[in-house]
């Protein structure tokens, strides 16, 4: 089953028209600078929403989750290991909260608010797609989506979300949906997306 | 006895002058700075406590979807670039 989905994600055209939830992973990927340099592709689809040339959604959590990640890259790197207090400044807190309100006036990229969700969907969806709990509920904001739209696409840098939420979603990893690999990406021995 | 309380009254006299003085001329020292420091005062409860993120949501017409209400710009992509090169350098 597996191995036939692999077949599969990699054969699916995409539509041109289709409208794409953007999964946590490419947002901080365009945030973050050493990812930024990493995952070129997130970059310049970020940079194509910007454009125009894509319809983009994210649901308002994702910032929920993109912050405590930003907080939690900010620790690591200032060396903070093992400590239960809160150990950043006011000052970084307050730069990354700006970073998500300017992130939010990205034109082209909506947030909405998903329908309220009930753990026993996420349970349903955590024991027949065999993902992990928030990728339940990116999975739910997903489905909520299409029934607005009728097709939306996953786009997710998340090598499982992208292959198992493909039984119930079609799901796209950035470089799917910006073309080719940017010249500055990692090599195609470090990425198995590679193209 | 008499000559004793005259003097001292004119000591009290000069004193209670001379401080009077240095009131005034310190005042006039003291009143920009004590507005400057009013003002550092407020700059750095502005910069101490970050404005809370408003978390407004607006009803699409079209979808019927909540979405967050935000003004896009198209230069916020790049603001964000270089608060998170400052911040992660």
């Amino acid at each position: 089953m597996f191995v036939r989905c692999l077949t599969n994600y990699s054969s699916e055209r995409l539509d041109a028209n289709s409208q794409h939830f953007l999964d946590t992973n490419i947002i901080i990927d365009y945030i973050i600078p050493s990812e930024r340099a990493k995952y070129a592709c997130s970059y310049e689809l970020l940079e194509r929403v910007k454009k125009g040339d894509f319809k983009a959604w994210s649901a308002d959590y994702t910032l929920s989750e993109t912050l405590g990640e930003l907080k939690k890259r900010k620790e690591e790197k200032n060396g903070v290991k093992d400590v239960l207090r809160e150990t950043l400044s006011t000052f970084e807190i307050e730069r990354m909260t700006r970073i998500i309100e300017e992130f939010r006036k990205t034109p082209n990229l909506e947030i909405f608010e998903p329908k309220q969700t009930s753990q026993e969907k996420i349970f349903d969806k955590v024991k027949t797609v065999c993902i992990q709990a928030t990728d339940a509920l990116v999975l739910l904001s997903v489905l909520d989506l299409r029934e607005k739209f009728g097709n939306i696409i996953l786009a997710t840098r998340d090598g499982k979300l992208l292959v198992r939420a493909k039984r119930l979603i079609q799901t796209a990893h950035p470089v799917d949906l910006i073309g080719s690999c940017p010249s500055n990406c990692i090599s195609k021995y470090e990425c198995k997306f590679h193209k | 006895m008499m000559f004793r309380l005259e003097v001292l009254e004119n000591i009290n006299e000069v004193r209670v002058d001379l401080t009077h003085r240095i009131r005034m001329v310190t005042r006039v020292f003291e009143e920009p700075y004590a507005e400057l420091a009013n003002l550092a005062r407020e700059i750095m409860k502005a910069i101490s406590s970050p404005q809370p993120m408003k978390w407004e949501y607006v009803i699409d017409s079209a979808t019927g979807l909540k979405i967050l209400k935000s003004e896009k710009d198209p230069e916020a992509l790049d603001r964000v670039r270089q608060m998170s090169d400052e911040l992660f350098k």
